[in-house]
């Protein structure tokens, strides 16, 4: 009956599945912090030998380049310059994510069509656009609009739209000296409206019937935008507010703020421990805590402690903050000044004018110029990334069941009903985060347009470590600022897929 | 109501089955004209098809054009300044390629068989193409009649075969790969017969003769297109010759050694340095690593060994900071790998254990003569730091990009669903900070940046480096694809390798990823479709692939011939040798991802 | 089928264990001998199952002590590997290798785990599928086998590695009743030559025929452990006089 039991409390280290198990992640971790010191060693080396150090002093320097479009063609230091470059590719990325999902969702719904040339034509169009690399397409686009006509001097003159060699120019409305304030009105108005529209639609749920929530809501909106186009002025009692929240963040002394920010890193951290412990809490008392459960509160700890001393010893992050809040409500002071009287918007016509020492004919900057660059990527990442966005609004489509589409028709749901409450819903669900997906990935390839000229962060950079010799600097700046709007645009993403989440509920 | 029901003895002939309505006017009725939207829609559409294709074409053809800057570049285009006596390498390279395709078609049974009707109703629609193409671009009236005729032709002879065919057309009958073999037939052959006016500078400016594309080249393709079918006669028998299984197993070993084989020796011609000394190293290893080997793995040492082993890894990582040979490096990490290994794949059994030995020896032999290989001085001479150029340099890139890239993103995605946390940590940051950042910069790092890291007296050439940042990007994003694999697999198979006994290690490469890569092909071959279009980035960081020499180079030559402002057609060129390999790539994608869901297991 | 002073093979001795804050065993002490079979039975959430995947440490006790074969199941890596090969495991769903064939799928841990030659591996292999009567099946792959051949070639799978004891967690829960009656076959036949079992399952037929013991489980512990004929015919507590009634 006895058995002999070899019984061992612990096995001996070298064969304890969690000490080898940490060791493995520690060795790690050792060659890893070893092999990026040894490469420092060596890259500082290489640097003092080539007599570059590495700072920030290419920021403040100004740079001996002008940029060929955008905010500022004369920056007076880099950083300006870099800011420059960001905007930039903001206003393609932005406006191609517009114009590309409109387009991907028309071309995405024709593949559907019965009509069997309309399905021809979407399928040529995403066969083709798709399997030939981008950035062919887009140098191809910048060969395209030198099939316009140069422009010479006998041009001069106002057009309703100009295509030349040079770029195109369209009409367009400028913000002018009210915006601002008209915006200010706006917001009232989406405010109101949006209260109107909550009141008609519980009125509606309340007592039957139809209430045109809708409608009325975008009513009072349009109104309240037409009274403030004429009225805007008096919104600037504003300015002087903004005039004192600028000058209260500038006497705040930036020890304040360090200290507010470390103690609020190592809050967040200890918060997040508490919240991570009540979570393990049963009711027979605080559960068995894994090596897993350790590492991610140290690790959190860790990283609470790094922020801390981060804040607390480098005090240009807190001066920085300090003086961009100062700059921004400073600027918002100034833009409600009271002096500012005149309508919020611009009409401008294209013209053409001549410039420059030699006179050359050139394109006003009056109206909107698309430069032959800024063309070129724009259409390039637009017909590009619309033609995936396409085939996943046709997936997504294809993905509700037909079934679903006929008991909602058997229901006697209209087709707008229908699409609004079953099909929509659904599909939006499947399609949004490889949409979002597709986001990300024409956010990024704007950075071809080093290809065409255009200067976004990239093309700026570029210029700025050629001249500088700056070139690690300016990479880390690349890194941050993607892998920043990488993580604002996939919130952005999963905030919506959160709230269609919530509808289908 | 009537007060009494009546009777109707139907008429059975008026209740035969009737066939269904159609013929091309319902046909048309269906899908062109079934509503007046629709009916606007088809005008519409017609319209923009009618003005696009007419464009285009017009545009192809507009005398102006300078399409002789393409036919007397396409060497340019395809290999760049690769030597033109060293051709019969490349030529060679691409035999070796397509012989192990002609074999591996045979020994895969590759290709199923496709109803006859099919092929006719292509036939038809692809001669109704030429003919609308031909009435809506501007050809000229004879342009036009021939145009009509031939694809009156291609529209007879394909209804006509399915009319003749009757219910037979609809059968499976004819092979894939032989309509492949027809295709590329035709293509050869129409290599030897049409003709393109060619500029002819001794003959003066502006004078040019009739010759054919590439008429270099007709001999070598055809050579190659025979071989290509010999192979595949050849596998065909040779399938019954030796076991499949071996012959599958030969095959993959000999392309993943086609690809350094051809690149690093037969594309360079190498001459080797210092090979007695290498070979001396490389014998010294084989024979104590092999010892070393064979003891660790004997499940007598136990724990014994595995400490040893990781020993053996501690002194491989230490020896990278000590000046050694590099090769003494490399194989100490290798020995460490297989001595870690050992007690895994190979303890128990002396047959086992002397395969794994043996294992070990090949390994050796490979890794030294890859160093010899790359260590070598190529003695193809170019006017490039590199030999390769062209479309020559856009397949290596991506080649290399990808297999480089596939063992890295592979870790990565087991580091990612590791239950590790530091490891899950650090390949988690690796894969975001990667795709988070557009390729170019890494591009740009690669050029600028990743040189500060490594001694002035080192230095990589360009399409070293830009492989690297390839690969490393690639492997971000294959990791991604293979976690989903990883994460598609049920708890179950891990929990019964476990309960047989199997180490981590072993259940991974058994169990999981076997089947985590099965369920991932499509998405990797997506992967390298994405690779391939992206290698055109590196004309941006000035490598010559063939969308450098499309934009840079042959709109600006001058001697003998004026090609200056050909952009368009080059760029058009390019934009269509593109297209041509990834359609037919996501083409055949298409096709596994239909027969790995048909065929589940 | 239990020989008289046969020596004990698992021991549990207070093996408790949570998941998250929800606690599945809450101190489980009971004894296999050589040679027993002893079916487990109670309701679903009961923590039968866990018990069997702590034996073969797919889930890890976190407190008292689980001995199999004399070896104490702990964080040595070890002992967890030389136990797992000692301890044959069925799954209710099969859990085959979909890549590999019937025969791969018995072979591969005599020949990655005990690294026994091919030759040798894929003879027991074929043995075994005769034994659990589908040897025509070993070239092909589990999905195109039935269930219950499915289930057989799992239990050859387990029987490959030549364990002393073999775990089954409801092995023909995810059965067709036709096919059910052929893997209890196969698992009696195993029962008759000796092998020592440990089942968890809801067929009250086989435990009352092959059963040396039944245990019943409920809450987390073993609320009664009898032989069968005691079991189903005077059970003491009233939990499993519920539980046989609303089954039975």
């Amino acid at each position: 009956m006895a058995v002999t039991v070899s019984k061992q409390e612990r096995p001996p280290i070298w064969r304890n599945a969690t000490v080898l198990k940490w060791t493995a992640q520690l060795v790690l971790v050792a060659f890893i912090v070893v092999a990026i010191l040894t490469l420092r060693t060596q890259a500082s080396g290489n640097i003092d030998a080539r007599g570059i150090t590495f700072g920030t002093k290419w920021l403040s320097d100004p740079p001996l380049f002008a940029i060929r479009e955008g905010i500022d063609l004369q920056p007076d230091s880099g950083a300006r310059a870099i800011y420059a470059g960001i905007i930039n590719t903001l206003r393609v990325s932005i406006s191609g994510i517009i114009a590309a999902s409109i387009l991907g969702t028309i071309v995405g719904i024709a593949r559907l069509s019965h009509n069997w040339i309309v399905n021809k034509i979407a399928t040529v169009y995403i066969e083709t656009i798709r399997n030939i690399p981008l950035l062919v397409q887009i140098i191809f686009w910048l060969v395209v609009v030198q099939i316009f006509p140069a422009l010479t001097g006998d041009d001069v003159g106002e057009r309703l739209f100009i295509a030349s060699a040079k770029g195109l120019s369209i009409p367009w409305l400028f913000p002018h000296d009210g915006f601002y304030q008209w915006l200010a009105f706006l917001i009232v108005g989406a405010v109101v409206a949006g209260l109107v529209h909550h009141r008609l639609a519980k009125l509606k749920e309340d007592r039957g019937g139809e209430t045109h929530a809708f409608v009325w809501s975008v009513v009072t909106f349009a109104v309240i935008a037409a009274i403030g186009w004429f009225i805007h002025p008096i919104m600037a009692f504003w300015g002087p507010v903004w005039d004192g929240v600028s000058s209260f963040f500038g006497a705040i002394p930036s020890v304040l703020l360090q200290i507010l920010l470390a103690g609020g890193a190592i809050l967040a951290a200890v918060m997040w421990v508490r919240r991570f412990l009540d979570q393990m809490r049963t009711p027979a008392g605080l559960a068995k805590l894994t090596d897993d459960h350790w590492f991610r509160m140290i690790f959190v700890g860790l990283i609470g402690l790094v922020g801390a001393a981060l804040f607390a010893f480098v005090p240009a992050i807190s001066e920085g903050i300090l003086r961009l809040l100062e700059a921004f409500f400073n600027f918002l002071g100034d833009k409600f000044d009271s002096s500012r009287t005149a309508a919020p918007l611009n009409y401008t016509t294209p013209a053409i004018e001549l410039r420059g020492t030699g006179g050359f004919a050139q394109l006003s900057d009056q109206a909107l110029v698309i430069t032959p660059g800024f063309f070129a990527l724009w259409i390039g990442v637009t017909l590009y990334t619309a033609a995936f966005i396409a085939e996943i609004v046709r997936g997504g489509i294809m993905a509700v069941a037909k079934g679903q589409s006929e008991a909602g028709l058997a229901l006697g749901l209209s087709r707008s009903q229908l699409l609004q409450f079953i099909v929509l819903p659904q599909a939006f669900r499947i399609v949004l985060p490889p949409i979002g997906n597709q986001y990300l990935n024409l956010f990024k390839n704007t950075s071809l347009g080093i290809a065409v000229a255009f200067p976004d962060i990239v093309q700026v950079g570029q210029t700025l470590y050629n001249q500088t010799g700056q070139t690690f600097p300016v990479v880390i700046t690349w890194m941050a600022f993607f892998l920043a709007g990488s993580l604002v645009l996939s919130y952005i993403v999963n905030y919506f897929n959160r709230r269609l989440e919530l509808v289908e509920r | 109501m009537a007060d009494k029901s009546k009777i109707i003895l139907p008429d059975i002939e008026e209740y035969a089955p009737e066939p269904p309505p159609k013929g091309p006017v319902v046909w048309a009725k269906d899908n062109l004209f079934y509503s007046i939207a629709s009916t606007i829609l088809t005008v519409v559409g017609a319209a923009i098809a009618i003005v696009f294709v007419g464009g285009m074409v017009g545009f192809i053809l507009a005398p102006e054009r300078k399409w002789e800057a393409i036919t007397t570049n396409l060497r340019l285009l395809m290999i760049q300044a690769y030597p033109q006596e060293a051709t019969w390498r490349i030529w060679l390279s691409l035999g070796a390629v397509l012989v192990l395709l002609g074999l591996s078609l045979a020994f895969w049974h590759a290709g199923g068989k496709t109803e006859p009707r099919k092929v006719g109703r292509s036939l038809a629609g692809f001669g109704g193409v030429v003919a609308l193409v031909v009435v809506v671009a501007p050809f000229s009236i004879s342009g036009r009649v021939i145009g009509l005729v031939v694809g009156a032709v291609m529209v007879t002879a394909g209804l006509g075969v399915v009319r003749l065919l009757g219910e037979r057309a609809k059968e499976s009958t004819i092979p894939t790969l032989v309509i492949i073999a027809i295709v590329a037939g035709l293509v050869i052959a129409a290599l030897w017969v049409l003709k393109v006016p060619i500029p002819d500078p001794e003959a003066g400016a502006g004078q040019s003769r009739l010759q054919s594309i590439a008429a270099t080249t007709t001999g070598p393709w055809t050579l190659l297109y025979l071989a290509t079918i010999a192979a595949y006669f050849l596998g065909t028998v040779l399938r019954r010759v030796i076991p499949e299984r071996t012959g599958r197993l030969a095959l993959m070993v000999s392309w993943a050694l086609s690809f350094p084989v051809i690149v690093l020796h037969l594309s360079r011609g190498v001459e080797f340095h210092g090979v007695g000394q290498y070979a001396l190293v490389g014998l010294g290893f084989a024979i104590v690593g092999g010892a070393i080997i064979w003891t660790l793995a004997d499940p007598v040492r136990g724990e014994l060994g595995r400490g040893l082993a990781g020993l053996l890894l501690v002194l491989a990582i230490v020896s990278w900071a000590v000046s050694a040979l590099i090769l003494v490096r490399l194989l100490l990490l290798l020995l460490a790998m297989f001595a870690l290994g050992g007690p895994t794949f190979a303890g128990g059994a002396r047959e086992t254990r002397t395969r794994y030995v043996l294992l070990w020896a090949g390994a050796v032999v490979i890794t030294v003569y890859l160093m010899l290989l790359s260590t070598g001085v190529s003695v193809v001479a170019t006017s490039n730091e590199t030999v390769f150029g062209g479309f020559f340099l856009t397949w290596i890139l991506a080649i290399a990009g990808i297999a480089l890239s596939f063992p890295l993103g592979v870790v990565l995605a087991l580091g990612r669903t590791s239950t590790m946390p530091i490891f899950r940590l650090l390949s988690t940051l690796y894969i975001e900070v990667i795709r988070g950042v557009p390729l170019i910069t890494w591009l740009l790092v690669s050029v600028v940046v990743f040189p500060i890291f490594f001694p002035l007296d080192v230095s990589f050439v360009a399409p070293v480096k830009v492989t690297l940042f390839i690969a490393f990007f690639s492997a971000a994003y294959l990791a991604e694809n293979v976690r989903g694999g990883l994460q598609s697999i049920s708890k179950g198979q891990t929990e019964a390798a476990s309960a047989l006994g199997m180490t981590t290690l072993q259940r991974t490469v058994f169990i999981t990823l076997p089947q985590a890569l099965r369920a991932v092909i499509p998405a990797l071959v997506g992967q390298v479709i994405a690779i391939f279009k992206d290698t055109s980035l590196v004309a941006i960081v000035g490598l010559f692939d063939i969308l450098k020499i499309g934009r840079d180079i042959i709109p600006t030559q001058t001697q003998p011939f004026n090609f200056l402002g050909s952009m368009r057609e080059a760029l058009l060129a390019v934009a269509i040798i593109y297209w041509i390999f990834t359609f037919t790539f996501s083409r055949l994608s298409l096709r596994l991802e239909e027969k790995l869901g048909v065929g589940t297991r | 089928m239990q020989t008289e002073n046969a020596k004990d093979i698992i021991v549990c001795d207070g093996v408790k264990k949570w998941f998250g804050d929800f606690q599945a065993l809450k101190g489980v002490t009971t004894t296999v001998k050589e040679q027993e079979v002893v079916v487990v039975i109670g309701p679903s959430g009961s923590g039968k199952s866990t018990l069997i995947r702590c034996i073969n440490r797919l889930e890890a006790h976190q407190e008292g002590t689980i001995i199999v074969d004399g070896i104490e199941l702990s964080n040595d890596v070890r002992n967890v590997e030389k136990i797992r090969s000692e301890v044959g495991m069925v799954f209710q769903q099969f859990n085959l290798f979909p890549h590999l064939t019937v025969l791969d799928n018995i072979t591969l841990a005599p020949l990655w785990v005990r690294k026994n030659p091919r030759a040798e591996a894929e003879q027991v292999g074929m043995e075994l599928l005769e034994r659990v009567g589908i040897p025509e099946q070993a070239n092909k792959y589990p999905g195109q086998l039935s269930g219950g051949q499915q289930q057989r070639v799992a239990i050859a799978r387990a029987l490959a590695m030549k364990p002393k004891v073999m775990l089954f967690d409801e092995p023909t829960s995810a059965l067709d009743p036709e096919m059910i009656k052929e893997v209890l076959d196969v698992m009696k036949e195993l029962a008759l030559s000796g092998m020592t079992m440990i089942v968890v399952t809801h067929e009250m037929g086989f435990a009352r025929e092959v059963a040396d013991r039944v245990l019943f489980f409920d809450y987390g512990i073993i609320v009664e452990d009898g032989t069968p004929e005691h079991f189903f015919t005077n059970p003491q507590h009233d939990r499993t006089k519920l539980f046989l009634s609303q089954i039975l």
